[in-house]
């Protein structure tokens, strides 16, 4: 205590840091006096024997060393969490100050979209021309004739378009009699009249 | 300690503030940047702005619009486009649907994709999806057929069939926001 109030006034540590070690200081060495004072009352309870004089000497002096280990191992104790504190705070500047690179990366980000006009630039001056039409005026060309079926709408599915010939389409069927050929019907044949060798007679009757 | 522990809590706020920006940057990417409007012609659509306004050859045409980039190299007919047109009902929505993708697919180069009902908020409607081989590249075209008074609208998306999918979200946006008034 005596060093650290030297070392405080020579102005080798900060006030910060001397309180801190003060208070620490002060607190352990509360403690090692509540532990002498434990171990003075164990030692009251016990008959101080003459035999056991050395003893005591070597149990005041181990207790020393016992009490300087204490000592040191606050000291060093309080050096290492001195150290993680140290630690901690520097972990919670390097967060404080991943926040902020984010938000300003963020931030930059963001009004960098918004005040640069990446969309192309609409040409309004393009002339551009479409030929494409509903009711588009073509020539058939389909051999087999499509009929719509009105029905086959209302299923909205594909629709099975018939294939049969409607009066419109005549036409398209008589130029195509090679790809739907249609079984021509058999001729009958005519029953010849058979000759009547006296055709006078029939007639005048 | 407690430097320590602020330090934890800061480093936290901080990750979830960073989870927010980054989600809300990718959802702001789902939709469609900057869009303009266009009222003509008795109608109203919404369409994305990067997208402009366009000239179609067809009569029928009330309003047109399309992607600038997507015009074919040394023309300015663009690939990716919207065309809306009007024309007036001579029959049943259904007759003339009819009538006119029987005249489309009688041509070998028109394919039928798909087709059925849909509905653009109380009206019904018809779809019809098919693609056209237009000396080697194919296109797909999506129709929607609307019945509004005595005319019907129909909305035609184009697009490469190949960059079709990728254009839904576009078509979607412009077919949501498609008014007549």
């Amino acid at each position: 205590m005596k060093e650290l109030e030297k070392d405080y006034q020579e102005g080798h540590i900060s006030k910060e840091k001397y309180q801190y070690l003060h208070k620490e200081y002060q607190s352990r060495l509360a403690t090692i006096n509540a532990t002498d004072k434990v171990r003075t009352m164990q030692s009251r309870k016990k008959p101080i024997n003459s035999k056991t004089k050395t003893s005591h000497r070597n149990m005041a002096d181990s207790s020393k060393i016992k009490d300087k280990d204490l000592v040191d191992k606050y000291v060093v104790n309080a050096g290492k969490n001195q150290k993680q504190d140290i630690n901690i705070s520097n972990k919670g500047k390097y967060a404080i100050i991943a926040v902020v690179f984010l938000i300003m990366a963020f931030m930059g980000g963001i009004s960098f979209g918004l005040f640069n006009d990446f969309q192309a630039t609409s040409p309004a001056n393009v002339v551009v021309t479409i030929n494409d039409s509903a009711f588009p005026e073509v020539e058939s060309n389909v051999t087999k004739n499509v009929n719509m079926n009105s029905s086959s709408i209302d299923n909205s599915t594909n629709t099975d378009r018939n294939s049969d010939s409607d009066s419109n389409s005549d036409s398209n069927d008589d130029s195509d009699s090679n790809s739907n050929p249609t079984p021509s019907p058999t001729p009958t044949p005519s029953p010849s009249p058979t000759p009547s060798p006296d055709t006078d007679s029939a007639t005048n009757t | 300690m407690k430097k320590y522990l602020l330090g934890k809590y800061l480093l936290g706020i901080a990750i979830i503030m960073a989870v927010i920006f980054v989600s809300g940057c990718v959802s702001n990417s789902e939709n469609i940047d900057d869009p303009q409007t266009l009222a003509q012609n008795g109608v109203l659509i919404k369409y994305p702005g990067n997208w402009v306004v366009a000239n179609s050859l067809s009569n029928d045409s009330i309003i047109s619009v399309a992607d600038p980039n997507s015009t074919v190299p040394g023309s300015d007919f663009a690939q990716i486009n919207v065309n809306i047109e009007k024309r007036q009902l001579s029959s049943s929505l259904n007759t003339m649907y009819n009538k006119t993708y029987t005249q489309l697919f009688s041509n070998s180069d028109y394919t039928l994709l798909a087709e059925g009902n849909t509905s653009k908020g109380d009206m019904n409607a018809l779809e019809c999806m098919y693609s056209v081989n237009e000396n080697g590249t194919i296109k797909q075209h999506k129709a929607i057929w609307i019945e509004k008074g005595n005319y019907v609208y129909v909305l035609l998306f184009t697009a490469p069939q190949s960059e079709f999918e990728s254009q839904n979200k576009n078509f979607e946006f412009i077919l949501n926001s498609f008014k007549i008034t």
